[in-house]
């Protein structure tokens, strides 16, 4: 039989496949090529960049809980300049993935001039907006649990640059359908989701926290339900604009999931720590998946999940 | 540096709660250097999910082999404990920047306690074959322990033939104390004097101390060392993520370079996890 087409649209951006690597989980590309040919991927997020280099959060920063682990990295990273100029070029090399920069700042200005500097710089096909940061001009709030402040964020980036712009949701909200619309009319193209949910492990002998900041940013595995349920109402509210899937992704199942629930694409986070080898197993995988399903496309998957005909209108969450 | 699946060749328990293991894994077995470590993928499922880091005790290149000594602490040591000889183990490794030898090392002290004594064998077993440049290294170990029966390796050091000194917390076995009352002891006595200096070792690249185990205990010796004027490379412990300097979780404050903030933490998986024992900032432990 022919081989599927693993292909992808997402709006203005063509992926060889639709297997992406999550900010942040995979550094700037370099660390993983020496275990496989990285070319084989359908896009690389970079770790967040920051107009200023950031030493990051005190230790103890990551702690293992049940199926997920707890970050608290603090956005270190090397700045955009020393990016430019170190990180860049090995990206600007590669021939298959989409580079795909994750911008982050305290300030609308802040993502402004960035999106601005980088986007003369060849190698870079797409901007990431982190919008899961804290706004200190809204005092320490993030940007991306207010729909106002998503927008007004999302516009001002989206004038600075023209280059292809990704909004990574946060699930750390009560309506994730108002950020994702205030976002997509405020000019982003796509939307990713999820970011990590805000979480606390203790540890029960010392009366502390295990991570030196008390909170931090729960992945893997145990967010997946969350992810999936916040992936299917946006794409069920907000059929048109193309979403990448994120949330503890360890197998080619796993994503399948994501592209049912109306995923054009997904996002490999902290699966890379488990096996360095996941994207392209996952990706080996989902060929298998087609191929086994005589699917001749991988597109066929995106939104095909099957929903009870009285569940069809508005999706309301509720539980028990 | 690999991702293999492993032959498990050999698994078994030599202290309570520490185990051995054997693998079979040629490529790491070649590149593999004292203070390096292995991260293991414990299980398969996604409970535990992350793999353990675990240091390396010994690499035969002409067996292909590699060793390791692990503790039980969690519900990851917990699942690898379980493991049957003759299953595969899912290895990424060799990992981390070792242990330096300086060319004209004379005298080296090791000093470790409990889990953090294998690396230090590796080292010993290096240090006894490559020679300073006044002939042989001459190499003096430190081993504590709780007990007796809890210390690890002490065969080991005993098959090298290298001067081995052993603290317990009861006296069951050596000294009744600590490793650091155990290099007090030593260093007040120690070889190579300089003239002019007001410690034998100030400024002295032929001496070196080298340290793995609980932090008080490197705090302590770092401490130690430091009044001495004795150069010190210590081994550092902290959880992981990727082990390939990705995810930043790993890190460690060390003494800041002037000017540049972000230099601040550094990973223990990638710029550790040796680092210069004056470079680490220990009060937070
Ligand atoms: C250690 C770590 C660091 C991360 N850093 C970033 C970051 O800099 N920017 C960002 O947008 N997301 C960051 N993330 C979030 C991931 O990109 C991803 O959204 C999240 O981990 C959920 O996916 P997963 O379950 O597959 O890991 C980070 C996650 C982890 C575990
Ligand atoms: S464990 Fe990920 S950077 Fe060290």
């Amino acid at each position: 039989m022919k081989q599927p087409d693993l292909s992808i649209r997402l709006g203005p951006l063509n992926l060889q496949n639709p297997v992406m690597t999550a900010s942040g989980t995979f550094g700037y590309g370099p660390e993983y090529h020496r275990l496989y040919d990285v070319n084989l991927l359908g896009g690389i997020v970079t770790k967040s960049i920051t107009l200023k280099p950031r030493p990051g959060n005190p230790a103890p920063r990551i702690y293992e809980t049940p199926s997920g682990m707890l970050n608290s990295i603090g956005l270190q990273n090397v700045g955009v300049e020393a990016f430019v100029k170190t990180k860049l070029p090995f990206l600007r090399g590669l021939r298959g993935p989409k580079v795909i920069v994750s911008l982050a700042g305290e300030s609308v200005s802040e993502y402004v001039a960035l999106a601005r500097r980088l986007d003369g710089e060849k190698g870079i096909d797409g901007f990431e907006l982190n919008i899961s940061c804290p706004n200190c001009e809204q005092g320490g709030m993030e940007f991306g649990v207010d729909p106002r402040g998503t927008a007004r964020l999302v516009k001002a980036v989206a004038a600075a640059t023209r280059r292809p712009l990704i909004v990574k949701l946060s699930p750390n909200v009560t309506d994730v359908v108002a950020i994702a619309r205030a976002a997509a009319g405020a000019g982003a193209q796509i939307l990713s989701l999820i970011n990590t949910l805000v979480g606390l492990a203790v540890d029960p002998a010392r009366w502390k926290p295990r991570i030196a900041t008390v909170t931090g940013g729960l992945s893997g595995p145990a967010i997946r339900p969350v992810a999936l349920r916040m992936v299917w109402q946006v794409h069920r509210a907000l059929p048109k604009i193309p979403l990448i899937g994120i949330g503890g992704i360890l197998t080619a199942a796993d994503a399948v999931e994501f592209m049912l629930c109306g995923a054009s694409a997904f996002q490999v986070g902290t699966a890379n720590y488990v096996n360095p080898q996941a994207p392209v197993e996952i990706l080996q995988g989902l060929r298998t998946y087609l191929t086994e399903r005589k699917l001749v496309s991988a597109k066929k998957l995106v939104g095909g999940l099957k929903v009870p005909r009285v569940l069809r209108g508005i999706p309301k969450v509720v539980a028990g | 540096m690999i991702q293999v699946k492993a032959p498990l060749l050999l698994h078994r328990r030599v202290a309570p709660e520490h185990f051995l293991m054997r693998l079979l894994a040629p490529v790491i077995a070649r590149e593999a250097r004292p203070g390096q470590f292995l991260h293991i993928r414990v299980g398969s499922g996604d409970n535990p999910l992350l793999r353990r880091p675990i240091s390396l005790l010994n690499a035969d290149r002409q067996a292909g082999t590699v060793d390791l000594i692990y503790k039980v602490v969690g519900s990851g040591t917990a699942v690898l404990a379980k493991l049957p000889a003759g299953g595969r183990l899912d290895l990424l490794g060799p990992l981390g920047h070792p242990f330096e030898i300086p060319g004209g090392l004379q005298e080296a002290f090791l000093a470790g306690g409990g889990v953090g004594i294998p690396p230090l064998y590796f080292l010993a077993k290096e240090l006894v074959k490559s020679r300073g440049s006044g002939g042989k290294v001459k190499v003096r170990v430190f081993l504590g322990a709780r007990t007796k029966e809890w210390l690890i390796c002490g065969d080991l050091f005993k098959r090298l033939k290298v001067e081995t000194r052993v603290a317990t917390d009861d006296g069951s076995l050596g000294r009744k104390g600590s490793v650091v009352d155990l290099m007090k002891a030593a260093l007040r006595m120690s070889s190579p004097r300089k003239r002019g200096s007001d410690s034998p070792f100030r400024g002295n690249d032929e001496v070196m101390l080298f340290m793995c185990g609980p932090t008080p205990m490197m705090a302590a010796g770092a401490a130690l060392a430091r009044r001495k004027g004795l150069r010190a490379q210590v081994s550092l412990e902290e959880r992981m993520g990727c082990a390939m300097g990705c995810c930043l979780g790993c890190v460690v404050e060390v003494a800041a370079e002037p000017a540049s903030s972000h230099a601040r933490f550094q990973r223990v998986c990638t710029e550790g996890p040796v680092f210069p024992a004056e470079a680490v900032v220990w009060s937070r432990s």
